[in-house]
């Protein structure tokens, strides 16, 4: 079964103008950390938290993952926080029915849609701004075979 | 649970693309172009709807219907547009031929375009256009009708929080100069 939040971090990863601000700093738990851990991401840099939040509905008859993600958008300051954001809305703008490869197999994204309107906040733990935004997705959870 | 594959389920928007009566039809794989004008950005659904109610025959000798007709078929759709230029207003309320440009007494530019629709309706040939809504395949598709009308009555609605529209509908004419079972356009699909 294909994993739906691993196909909208594929998705967005792919973008062009997300990489280049956000380089590959763009996962289901952001890894921003001073230490020397293999994989951290050094702060303050640019990048995107994307994870499941409720507020979906289930299709209980078709092999169909409807999901909500929240989408954190991190930057350096409140100004590239935004930008980071602006990509995503880029992003959403074009996501229309589109063949995703994934490590669990080829998927199909019907849509990536803004759910929200953007909330700045602060996450104290790590001394970056981020904005917050919410994402509605649908995506089978059926591999595409080769045709 | 039905078998399905992911690509037999539609979803997406469609482009409008809206042409003098007679341009020639461009093929599924290519973005309408020439003549072709792209009547948008629309704003939400765009419909297609198959109209033409059977009637059901009954005889004497049986509790059921026998049979069913369709005596007559209309195919009607409607979508709502908001770059309200005045090329795209010309082309639902009046004719783009209509508009005339001209110069104020302060030298600013200018473009008219009457009320007045007058009783002639204009035909014009329709694609609906979708970047990827063919169900074998992550590949373009569209419903083509050769020959239409519109026959809107937009209401325009000019308010501080809202966007004006112009809601776009019409039918679908027989066309004579298509093959028996195209008179009434198609749809289209590409699968490879």
């Amino acid at each position: 079964m294909i994993d739906a939040l691993a196909v909208v971090v594929k998705h967005i990863s792919q973008d062009t103008d997300v990489m280049a601000l956000c380089d590959i700093r763009i996962a289901p738990r952001h890894k921003y950390s001073n230490t020397t851990v293999a994989g951290a991401w050094k702060t303050p840099a640019k990048g995107i938290e994307l994870q499941y939040d409720p507020g979906g509905t289930p299709d209980i008859e078709q092999p169909i993952q409807n999901i909500r993600i929240r989408a954190s958008c991190y930057g350096e300051d409140d100004y590239q926080a935004s930008r980071v954001y602006n990509t995503l809305v880029h992003v959403c703008r074009n996501a229309n029915r589109i063949v995703v490869t994934t490590s669990n197999g080829i998927a199909f994204l019907y849509w990536l849609l803004l759910d929200s309107s953007p909330e700045t906040q602060f996450n104290n733990d790590i001394s970056m701004p981020f904005v917050q935004v919410f994402l509605t997705a649908r995506i089978a959870e059926v591999p595409i075979t080769a045709s | 649970m039905a078998a399905t594959t992911p690509f037999s389920q539609l979803t997406g928007v469609v482009q409008v693309f809206i042409a003098p009566y007679g341009e020639s039809i461009p093929d599924v794989d290519t973005t309408p172009a020439g003549n072709w004008y792209e009547l948008g950005s629309t704003d939400g659904e765009q419909s297609v709807k198959f109209g033409g109610k059977p009637v059901w025959f009954r005889d004497n000798d049986h509790q059921g219907p026998v049979v069913g007709i369709r005596p007559e078929e209309d195919v009607s759709f409607k979508f709502r547009i908001v770059d309200l230029t005045l090329e795209n207003w010309a082309r639902v309320v009046s004719n783009v031929s209509k508009i005339v440009t001209g110069t104020t007494t302060l030298g600013a530019n200018t473009k008219k375009l009457p009320v007045k629709r007058g009783s002639v309706l204009v035909e014009y040939a329709l694609i609906f256009r979708g970047s990827a809504i063919s169900p074998y395949g992550a590949y373009p598709g569209q419903f083509v009708f050769p020959r239409i009308m519109l026959g809107s009555e937009p209401e325009i609605k000019a308010a501080k929080n809202a966007r004006w529209y112009l809601d776009v509908d019409g039918m679908v004419l027989e066309d004579d100069n298509q093959s028996e079972d195209d008179r009434m356009g198609w749809l289209i699909v590409k699968t490879s």
